[in-house]
């Protein structure tokens, strides 16, 4: 009897083990899928990181031109061009990214800080704010355009709906701003950063940066 | 009014006249910066500083890719063009840095001479 209980105990204590080192097997393999997951994200996101340590090193008016025009959609090139190939994804674009750390110094000072090529205005091109009431008074004497009425413009930022824009208030709708609708917009210094424009209408200013080409 | 400036002048560097080089193999042909790393072997912290020095210089024009971004996934790249105005001033200076770098002649006289003495 009591070398039959044994067995029955031993029976039971291997199972119990069992069940217990399938458990613990299922559990590291879930951390380690965890670990090899996060792990990937870091890496991932890495290249991006190294990228924006690098345009950290340009002044403003160069970031918007190299590291979002150039360098950002050139590092996405580079990802989607080896997607499906971990290894060469990740060397291929630390490499890119390292490499602009590297140089950003160099470019920065080889830039030119006027009007590029492709249109786009640097900040130094964007005229100061006239002072208070300065261009309200030029605007009166060009009659006959005391206000500017802005209808119909929908935005994320500054603008919004139906309403009047004074003479010479100066308008920065910033970020992802969107202008979109009918209707017109007469100002002076617009400045729409990566904005988008569409629908009908019309935008006239001194100074308009960021619109997108079409 | 548009003022079209004249391009400046530049002194080559052998890793410079490299990259111009890719732009005289095709000049229609608009370039990308990873593009150019490839073609010349060069990485991006030797390509860019140079790019931004040609385009200083107005010896290169820059352009945006024409790709509709939803589809592709990603944002349009920057690409550069050569000028016309600098096809014949690059021509020019390479055939200057190669000459510079070109081996003197060879002349047997002087070896053999050389040599019995």
């Amino acid at each position: 009897v009591i070398s039959s209980v044994l067995v029955v105990l031993s029976i039971c204590g291997s199972l119990v083990l069992l069940i217990v080192g399938v458990f613990v097997s299922l559990v590291l393999l879930a951390v380690r899928d965890l670990i090899s997951e996060e792990l990937r994200g870091w890496l991932e996101r890495a290249p991006a990181a190294v990228l924006r340590l690098a345009a950290a090193r340009l002044s403003a008016d160069q970031r918007q031109a190299r590291y979002e025009d150039e360098w950002m959609p050139e590092l996405l090139f580079i990802l989607r061009k080896a997607e499906g190939r971990p290894i060469t994804r990740l060397i291929l674009s630390l490499r890119y990214s390292l490499g602009m750390l590297r140089s950003a110094g160099t470019v920065a000072r080889n830039l030119p800080r006027v009007r590029g090529a492709e249109g786009k205005p640097s900040q130094a091109d964007i005229p100061p704010d006239p002072p208070p009431g300065h261009l309200a008074r030029e605007m009166a004497a060009r009659q006959p355009a005391p206000s500017v009425t802005v209808t119909g413009f929908t935005g994320v930022a500054a603008l919004s709906g139906t309403g009047t824009l004074a003479a010479g208030a100066v308008l920065n709708i910033p970020g992802a701003a969107a202008l979109s609708g009918s209707g017109s917009l007469t100002a002076h210094g617009v400045v729409i950063s990566a904005a988008a424009l569409s629908g009908s209408g019309s935008l006239t200013a001194r100074s308009v940066a960021g619109i997108p080409a079409g | 009014l548009v003022v079209v400036k004249p391009i400046e002048d530049l002194n080559l560097t052998p890793k410079m006249a490299e990259l111009i080089k890719v732009f005289l193999a095709d000049p229609d042909q608009p370039r990308y910066g990873f593009e150019i790393m490839r073609l010349t072997g060069q990485p991006s912290g030797t390509v860019y500083p140079a790019l931004a020095t040609f385009e200083k210089a107005r010896w290169l024009t820059v352009g945006r890719e024409d790709i509709d971004p939803r589809t592709e996934g990603r944002p349009p790249r920057r690409f550069y063009k050569i000028t016309g105005d600098a096809v014949p001033a690059a021509r020019i200076q390479l055939a200057a840095l190669s000459e510079h770098y070109r081996l003197p002649a060879v002349r047997p006289r002087a070896i053999l001479e050389g040599s019995t003495q």
